[in-house]
């Protein structure tokens, strides 16, 4: 036998769990190998309040500082003297997580995928107003979507694995800028 | 293997014992203060214990599912029934495109099956590429914590490593220098290997797609730059789609590290182009473990760290002192399943105080299945002789009305005429490093007696 029947014939005499009821009536259906939806939506739902956009972007910035990254508005004094630095990428990511700080990145065709970790620096622009405010409502953007890769970017890269101590800019881009357009 | 006799490591230098339990214990607090932050933790954490117990009453169906998508995306499924399968699998992509060297990025699961040494055997240079798990290996020794797997070092110990194996500076131990040259040392590496293997934080069923959670950048360096990536994921990786995978992404890495969210989360679903995409799914004795009434809630585990970090032994013992890949508490429920005999004194290296089942973001009852695992351990007849005397004589003396009334007060009598060396020997552990409590003057029984005349 593969391994794939062994362990298929394994999980299979596994008994029940007791929280679920909707699972009970499946039970007929078992081990068919077809693509099982489950009854009902998640049994988590997130009523979160509908902040303004101004709100939520107030929150992505703390957040972005909060993990070593910069903010700067295109329209304003700061960006006009901003100078990127050198071997520094600048990409387009596509909506902002207010609850993290987090940029949603998918490369696309166009741009290898190690490469916005290849380099030293990063630039991700992103809309102002394509902000969400929590990791529910960014995977319900992205849930009719085929995505091949895609990164939710939070800040540089970073480690504390040397006696806890933060270092900003560990294997991946030592900075992160996020500039809102 | 006694975890009590392996502790003395860590334990007799007690500088430094204090300072892997201060170490730890500001972990936690961070995780305190992400978790606090968010008046929705605990319906989170619900949520996600009721996705994890749902999907494993349906494993094999969402495993289906998942070969299915993954597959129809041009991603290679493999099944390894254990961890001699898994690692021969590995072996065969490998040598399929004579890859000569292999970067890693952090996976438990690949140090639960022992792949590094079974690579090397073949031939095959591994370089773990983790910070802190490239550390411990250039010190060839394991892990001390599934997520910070150096925390035992201090930055002294990295430093004369660096300054010994990468030639860095003597006596520089500044982790900012060290990490820079760590990240020198290790690009070189990604820009020469013929393949690089990540473990998966998450797979989605529903997209066929998996999820790699990570701070370095080390691990989607080594996923995307090589051709060949392998992703190696245990059965109870699985949920079903992405709206349940955002409970997760919300608790995973303030559960780990206090951070709201880890600098990467990283969906891998298709192939790059012109490259190749396997992942190998891996029982290893967990289809058993659901089997099993009381420990198949231990599957929820999506390895946080957070049990590890509270727990007062694992804090002030190191993970060193388990002699498992993974320590602590989640540690002290998982191994007995691989080798009762072996990890018979996990079981009783608790205080059963219930911090680790309190900080649990997939509500495992954690302190509960310790004390589960100890009466297996009895059933199983490994208890040791001297806790069986020592049971079985107290268990005879209580047996007899005169016994249970009276014992308490001759013992306590006999106690007092025969202090220090009665009982201050060898043959009662308790006395290492405790006084003995004092006895009441009178018992329960005897008080109860004398107000009821």
């Amino acid at each position: 036998m593969r391994d794939r029947e062994k362990i298929l014939a394994s999980l299979q005499q596994a008994t029940f769990g007791v929280d679920d009821k909707a699972s009970e009536k499946k039970s007929g259906e078992r081990g068919q190998g077809q693509a099982f939806r489950r009854e009902g939506d998640n049994p988590f739902s997130w009523e979160g309040e509908n902040l303004p956009v101004e709100d939520l972007l107030h929150q992505a910035e703390q957040m972005i500082r909060s993990v070593g990254g910069e903010v700067l508005k295109k329209d304003s004094e700061a960006y006009t003297h901003w100078v990127m630095p050198e071997n520094a990428l600048r990409i387009r990511g596509e909506f902002l997580v207010a609850e993290n700080g987090a940029v949603w990145f998918e490369p696309g065709e166009s741009l290898e995928r190690s490469a916005i970790f290849l380099v030293e620096h990063l630039v991700i622009e992103v809309p102002s107003q394509e902000i969400v405010a929590t990791m529910h409502e960014a995977y319900a953007r992205l849930n009719d979507r085929k995505i091949s890769y895609g990164t939710f970017i939070s800040g540089p890269s970073k480690t504390a694995d040397i006696e806890q101590s933060l270092v900003i800019g560990a294997q991946g881009p030592k900075s992160c800028w996020i500039i809102l357009i | 293997m006694k975890h009590a006799q392996e502790a003395k490591t860590l334990i007799r230098d007690e500088e430094r014992m204090h300072w892997h339990d201060q170490a730890l214990w500001f972990v936690r607090e961070k995780r305190d203060r992400a978790a606090l932050n968010l008046p929705e933790w605990e319906t989170l954490r619900k949520a996600a214990s009721r996705i994890k117990t749902h999907t494993l009453d349906h494993l094999s169906d969402y495993l289906i599912q998942f070969e299915d998508q993954a597959e129809k995306n041009g991603i290679h499924v493999h099944w390894a029934a254990d961890a001699a399968a898994h690692n021969q699998i590995v072996l065969e992509i490998l040598q399929q495109s004579a890859v000569k060297k292999l970067v890693k990025s952090k996976s438990m699961l690949t140090e639960e099956c022992g792949l590094n040494p079974y690579l090397e055997e073949h031939g095959i240079e591994v370089i773990d590429t983790d910070l802190g798990e490239r550390i411990i290996q250039l010190r060839a020794e394991p892990p001390s914590h599934i997520v910070l797997p150096a925390i035992h070092l201090k930055k002294e110990d990295v430093g004369q490593l660096f300054e010994e194996q990468l030639g860095t500076e003597n006596g520089n131990a500044d982790p900012v220098y060290l990490t820079g040259k760590a990240r020198e040392h290790l690009r070189q590496h990604f820009l020469s290997a013929g393949a690089g293997l990540s473990g998966v934080n998450f797979a989605i069923a529903e997209t066929g797609g998996i999820v790699l959670c990570t701070n370095e950048g080390n691990g989607d360096l080594g996923a995307t730059y090589p051709p060949i990536h392998i992703a190696s994921m245990g059965l109870e990786k699985v949920l079903p789609g992405l709206n349940d995978l955002a409970v997760f992404i919300r608790l995973l890495a303030r559960s780990a590290t206090g951070q709201p969210i880890t600098a990467y989360t990283s969906h891998f679903a298709k192939p790059k182009p012109g490259g190749e995409m396997h992942v190998i799914l891996v029982d290893n004795g967990r289809s058993r473990i659901l089997q099993h009434p009381t420990f198949r809630t231990s599957l929820h585990c999506i390895r946080c760290g957070a049990c590890l970090n509270t727990c007062p032994v694992y804090r002030r013992s190191g993970g060193h002192s388990y002699g498992y890949p993974i320590p602590g508490p989640i540690g002290s429920i998982l191994s007995p399943h691989r080798d009762i005999r072996r990890y018979k004194s996990l079981p009783y290296a608790s205080t059963l105080c219930g911090s680790c089942t309190n900080v649990c973001p997939v509500k495992i009852n954690l302190h509960e299945q310790l004390l589960e695992w100890r009466k297996e351990v009895v059933r199983a007849g490994q208890l040791p002789l001297s806790k069986r005397l020592m049971m079985w004589g107290l268990g005879r003396l209580l047996l007899h009305p005169f016994g249970y009334r009276h014992g308490g007060k001759i013992g306590g009598k006999l106690l007092q005429a025969f202090p220090k060396v009665l009982i201050k020997n060898r043959l009662n552990p308790w006395t290492r490093g405790r006084e003995m409590p004092v006895f009441a003057k009178k018992s329960f029984y005897q008080l109860y007696k004398e107000k009821n005349k």
